[in-house]
């Protein structure tokens, strides 16, 4: 049965992933308003294709 | 909230219930890849070695874009999430919360919020020499300003 993610209670990170976690999705967000009109494309070329 | 700050656990019912939840939400607002991608997951994390899971995941992630390009972006991010749960950096309510939020929404956006409610509790916590956080406070902080945002 897939039960070991469903089974995972865990709710605790450390500080260090939390400030990381911040950064990554700020960076993430900066590049995606940049690029996101490109990377948009790309797939949909990619799913045309196919 | 109050499980997690109490013990640094979640019960599992909560987490998959609210999981469970947004998935039916979100296929109702036809947001059936992500859908699919998160069930696909939940059932990859049981396959061993470590290899085969991350092959298994990143492969279906892909197809699951391609299938639905509109909802790419939601789909590298269930993969994400999953990849940090699975290298053990975020814990398993935490993503299950996170992936809930995310298809609820439907708009990554939300995570914005949430990322940054976490960053200021990290700083908050490193300044009192605190090691280890209750990373749902910021899930509900960050999703509760996201649709108070919203109205304005």
């Amino acid at each position: 049965m897939a039960l070991r993610f469903l089974k995972d209670y865990r709710g605790i990170e450390s500080t260090e992933v939390a400030l990381i976690i911040a950064v990554v999705v700020l960076v993430a967000y900066g590049a995606y308003r940049l690029l996101g009109q490109n990377i948009a494309a790309i797939v949909t070329d990619i799913a045309g294709k196919i | 909230m109050v499980y997690d700050l109490r013990n640094h656990q979640i019960p599992t019912p909560l987490t998959v219930g609210g999981m469970v939840g947004a998935g039916v939400y979100a296929l109702f607002n036809g947001l059936w890849a992500p859908v699919l991608l998160m069930i696909a997951l939940t059932h990859v994390s049981d396959f061993n070695p470590r290899e085969k899971r991350l092959a298994f995941a990143l492969t279906l992630s892909a197809f699951s874009a391609i299938f639905q390009p509109a909802t790419a972006l939601i789909c590298a991010l269930i993969l994400g999430f999953w990849v940090l749960w699975e290298f053990g950096i975020l814990g398993g309510a935490d993503v299950k919360l996170l992936i809930a939020a995310t298809l609820v929404f439907g708009n990554p956006i939300v995570l914005i919020p949430i990322a940054v409610s976490g960053g200021i509790q990290g700083v908050i916590a490193s300044l009192q020499k605190k090691r280890e956080i209750p990373f749902v406070a910021s899930i509900f902080c960050g999703t509760l300003l996201f649709v108070v945002y919203s109205y304005f």
